[in-house]
């Protein structure tokens, strides 16, 4: 299968600079922008689907360049963080109309299959205006694996998701990544954590970091610290130090700081990939 | 398929859409009230043409389904991901713009139904039927949907709540009261006139307000649907320009070529509209029929050119052609009265002369208002007769229409050059008059035409679109769709189709009118040979009340129809309208005013009514009736008239008072000796005076 290219990715908005020089190959799998609010992510994925076009650079999957948005719509499927469709319409109405926009054979195997994957068999003849926000989102999947698209962007899955239907949009989202190249854009380390092989992290237009989560997490490696306070004492010790995480054990507070220098009785532990790129961000604040 | 299916997805949602529903119910329930309204005033025409309301709303509605088709994914959150797919969206926008011809053409085409049902119970003429369908298609179809367009195209540039305001003032610019809205803006600029500019712009029918005009039928000339044409392909090419770049479409060479078409299209249409071309626009406006003519005689009171060589025309011969506007290539014989070389004719205005050849030479002329001097090489005689050629076209009046929908051109006006120089209409106290100018010896006519079908005339039908004859009074021609004939007791009646409801009554009619006649012209003296064969009834919107209501020639008379209700029926079986009208018809253009010839044709009637007692239907005359009238406006008017105009009425209220008083005291000897003076002064060329008609009161005695 072939890889996605992104080389000297440059988007201007007037003078302001959303994405500076990025660049990114992407294979097969399940892959993970993560970055801060304004990092750029949403105006790459815009780019990615060809709803906007790049100020500088090229994307390129195979033969196939981004200059030939016709071409690359074909084999692109799209779910918008804000995703919906006429509130009018039936489930399968939507995702029949939606198939024969993208030129599906068999519709009705193909919706059927569709719905199957998703888990939406039973509410194919709900109206869309009737759905929870989980199963709105399925739909959005379903309509964006419709016509098994080689690449599949997916911004902002599980925003304004209940935790119970973040696990299970989870491991839908890991099912798509074995046939195509899946990118999920979000702010949500753990989206990416439980569902992406690969991750990228952007900062102010920047890629500052690419690599497994792994990889990521190593960034932190040695300056993630835990220790038990007492709850008076975690207070000073959250003015003075970067407290990541904390928990309350009976009376007592365990909490995971991130430091370059080790706390007082503080031991180290393994740094996760929500490590990772606190502490990356935080370094490139201090730069900034 | 996906453009299908996009559609197919737009009309399910607008059909689960609540709103549709309402909207196509309270449209529905307007559309019967406005057909049942004027049907029932017998009005087949009007239950079209006064839908104003319904086309202003109509592109409302339609503007705003515009808008909201293609705001449905903004509302819906789809925008982006329809974008995403390989021309996704743009199958969808032609989707939308399919649902919405489809709204357009089911609205119109239950409207269109709803009408047919009615016309079918009311028992309406079938031609009503096919022009109903034209109509719809020229001011709701094609408005409707650009109206649709426009309302897309500013959804798909705009996303701000500007979008509204802008729609509002094209909504306003376009809809069929723009000028009365937008009227008023330009009186702060006084030397541009507006009308050509919202003529142009507006979607619906011009002057809504006006009647009907049943000869004439709906205002469906080539110019309105070209204007449609020009605006609809301007539309459509900025609908698919926007659609193209806002879905980001390759402009492929398909493109290129589908606006190559449109341009030149466009170019054609705009040569054709720019043509030379009768649009009758209705109403009091500059153009309009009531203002046209209004406004040029009452500046133009006298002939362009002074009258020259007295003569004749012997024969006419008559190649005419009607579409878009008269041509007319003439051949006449001038007989000339004295010697001269210089000869004037009148002929309308707007009639433009190409050539003047007489046995094939050239002869100069000159042409001015309703004047053409003609100057020829060598004087002629009096006792020889010279043939003279005439090439002329242009616009005939508004009141006398010939276009491709409908010919109206009495004999009494000159469509055709006639000898001497008369201004072809006269302004009177704030109205307007035909001149009479219709030859009184009889001449020789021969007619060729083209032009609308059915065509009828005074003259005798010799072949297809032939006409010869010798007649005095003209040639009168009335054609188009909307007109039909009928033969009662030897008297054709050619009358148009909407008086459907007459057909039956034209028997009590004829009767009526040839009993009315006979009696006026036993009692005034009057030649016999008005006694006439055919009778024209005619939409004549000219604003004389009473004295061309009707107009008698040779062997034929045009009686002026009241078009308001294509309803006049009640009015043409009356034998006292008929009594009244004929007396005063045979007052010729009298300068002696309204007021004196309306005392004339009242008190005539009123003798009448004396003479048949027990005649009157509610047992009160005109004549009382009148004089009831003045007394009451001397009452209720007393504060607000001056000395002047008080001593008038209150000579207007004594002279009734005296002709009622004389009526009912002298013995019909005395009455018919008055009734024959009071006429024969009337005719003459002096003003008669109130005290003279009270002199010829005493000269009976």
């Amino acid at each position: 299968m072939d890889v996605l290219r992104i080389s000297g990715l440059v988007k201007d908005y007037g003078k302001q600079r959303a994405l500076n020089h990025v660049d990114l190959v992407i294979e097969p799998g399940m892959f993970g922008l993560l970055g801060p609010n304004g990092a750029g992510k949403t105006t790459l994925m815009r780019i990615l689907t060809t709803l906007i076009t790049p100020t500088e650079g090229t994307v390129q999957y195979g033969d196939l360049n981004w200059k030939d948005a016709s071409s690359v719509r074909k084999i692109i499927g799209y779910l918008p963080q804000k995703f919906s469709v006429y509130k009018q319409i039936r489930v399968d109405e939507a995702l029949k109309h939606i198939a024969v926009l993208k030129g599906v054979e068999k519709i009705e195997n193909t919706v059927q299959s569709v719905l199957d994957k998703v888990n939406l068999t039973e509410h194919a003849r709900k109206k869309i205006g009737q759905l929870s926000g989980g199963m709105l989102r399925r739909v959005g999947i379903a309509q964006a694996i419709l016509g098994n698209p080689k690449i599949i962007v997916v911004d902002e899955p599980t925003a304004g998701l209940d935790p119970e239907e973040r696990i299970r949009f989870r491991k839908l989202l890991r099912s798509l990544g074995k046939d195509s190249i899946v990118i999920i854009s979000t702010h949500i380390v753990e989206d990416i954590e439980t569902t992406c092989q690969k991750v990228a992290i952007l900062h102010t237009g920047n890629v500052i970091k690419e690599g497994s989560a792994e990889e990521i997490a190593r960034a932190a490696e040695g300056k993630v610290w835990e220790t038990t306070v007492s709850q008076d004492e975690f207070y000073d010790l959250a003015d003075e130090w970067e407290v990541l995480s904390s928990y309350k054990r009976e009376d007592r507070v365990e909490a995971r700081i991130l430091s370059d220098v080790p706390p007082p009785d503080a031991k180290p532990v393994a740094a996760t990939l929500e490590d990772g790129y606190l502490y990356l961000m935080k370094s490139r604040e201090k730069v900034t | 398929m996906k453009t299908i299916n996009s559609w197919k997805v737009e009309m399910l949602l607008i059909s689960r859409s609540l709103w549709t529903w309402l909207v196509f119910v309270a449209a529905a329930i307007v559309v019967v009230i406005q057909y049942q309204t004027h049907l029932e005033m017998n009005d087949p025409g009007r239950a079209v043409t006064s839908t104003a309301f319904i086309v202003l709303g109509g592109l409302f509605a339609s503007m705003i389904l515009g808008l909201t088709l293609v705001r449905n994914e903004h509302v819906s959150s789809s925008y982006e991901l329809f974008h995403v797919i390989d021309r996704g969206y743009f199958a969808k926008i032609w989707g939308k713009w399919l649902a919405l011809l489809t709204c357009v053409v089911t609205f119109s085409a239950i409207a269109a139904l709803i009408l047919f049902c009615m016309y079918f119970i009311y028992n309406v003429p079938s031609v009503f039927y096919s022009q109903a369908v034209f109509y719809l298609l020229l001011y709701w179809v094609i408005p409707f949907l650009v109206a649709g367009m426009v309302g897309m195209v500013s959804g798909l540039l705009m996303r701000s709540r500007l979008v509204f305001a802008v729609l509002t003032v094209i909504w306003l610019l376009t809809g069929p009261l723009n000028y009365d809205i937008f009227s008023q803006f330009f009186f702060l600029v006084p030397s541009v006139d507006p009308t050509p500019l919202m003529d142009f712009l507006n979607l619906g029918q011009t002057n809504p307000y006006e009647p009907f005009d049943p000869i004439y039928g709906f205002p469906m000339e080539i110019p309105r649907w070209i204007q449609k044409g020009i605006i609809g392909l301007g539309a459509a090419g900025f609908f698919i320009l926007t659609a193209i770049i806002k879905c980001k479409v390759k402009f492929t060479m398909r493109w290129a070529i589908v606006f190559a078409v449109m341009v030149l299209s466009l170019t054609w249409l705009s040569a054709e509209y720019a043509k030379e071309s009768q649009v009758i626009y209705t109403g009091n406006r500059k153009y309009g029929v009531l203002g046209y003519d209004w406004h040029y005689y009452k500046k133009h009171p006298v002939p362009s050119i002074q009258d020259q060589v007295p003569f004749d025309v012997s024969s006419y011969d008559v190649k005419l052609n009607v579409y878009r506007k008269l041509s007319v290539n003439l051949d006449m014989v001038v007989v000339p009265r004295e010697k001269g070389r210089k000869l004037v004719f009148t002929l309308y205005r707007d009639l433009k002369v190409k050539k003047v050849t007489s046995n094939g030479n050239s002869l100069s002329y000159r042409q001015s208002g309703d004047q053409i001097e003609v100057q020829l090489s060598t004087p002629i005689n009096l006792g020889e007769s010279l043939p003279i050629h005439f090439e002329y076209e242009g616009i005939s009046s508004p009141f006398y229409f010939a276009n491709e929908q409908a010919v109206m051109l009495p004999g009494y006006y000159a469509w055709l050059p006639v000898p001497g120089a008369h201004p072809v209409m006269r302004y009177e106290e704030s109205l307007l008059f035909p001149n009479d100018l219709s030859p009184k010896a009889p001449v020789h006519y021969r007619l060729t035409y083209e032009g609308p079908e059915p065509l009828y005339s005074n003259l005798k039908k010799t072949g297809e679109n032939r006409f010869e004859d010798t007649v005095a009074g003209g040639i009168t021609l009335v054609g188009g769709k909307y007109v039909t004939s009928r033969t009662v007791n030897g008297t054709t009646f050619v009358y148009p189709k909407s008086f459907y409801k007459l057909e039956s009554e034209l028997e009590e009619m004829e009767r009526n009118y040839r009993g009315a006649v006979q009696l006026v012209s036993n009692d005034l003296w009057i030649s016999k040979k008005q006694d006439s064969k055919i009778l024209f009834l005619l939409s004549l919107q000219d604003e004389s009340e009473t004295t061309h209501l009707l107009w008698h020639s040779d062997r034929y008379a045009i009686l002026k129809i009241q078009q308001f209700f294509n309803d006049d029926s009640r009015l043409l079986k009356d034998r006292a309208f008929f009594i009244r009208l004929t007396a005063s018809s045979f007052v010729k253009s009298s300068p002696s005013g309204q007021e004196i010839q309306n005392l004339f044709s009242d008190a005539y009637l009123y003798w009448v009514e004396q003479r048949e007692p027990g005649w009157v239907q509610d047992g009160r005359s005109g004549m009382s009736q009148a004089l009831e009238r003045k007394r009451k406006t001397l009452e209720m008017m007393q504060g607000t008239l001056d000395q002047k105009q008080l001593n008038q009425l209150k000579e207007e209220i004594s002279i009734y008072e005296d002709v009622i008083k004389y009526v009912n005291e002298k013995n019909t000897r005395e009455i018919r000796e008055f009734f024959r003076d009071f006429h024969f002064a009337l005719n003459q060329p002096k003003t008669l005076t109130w005290d003279e008609v009270r002199k010829l009161m005493k000269e009976g005695e």
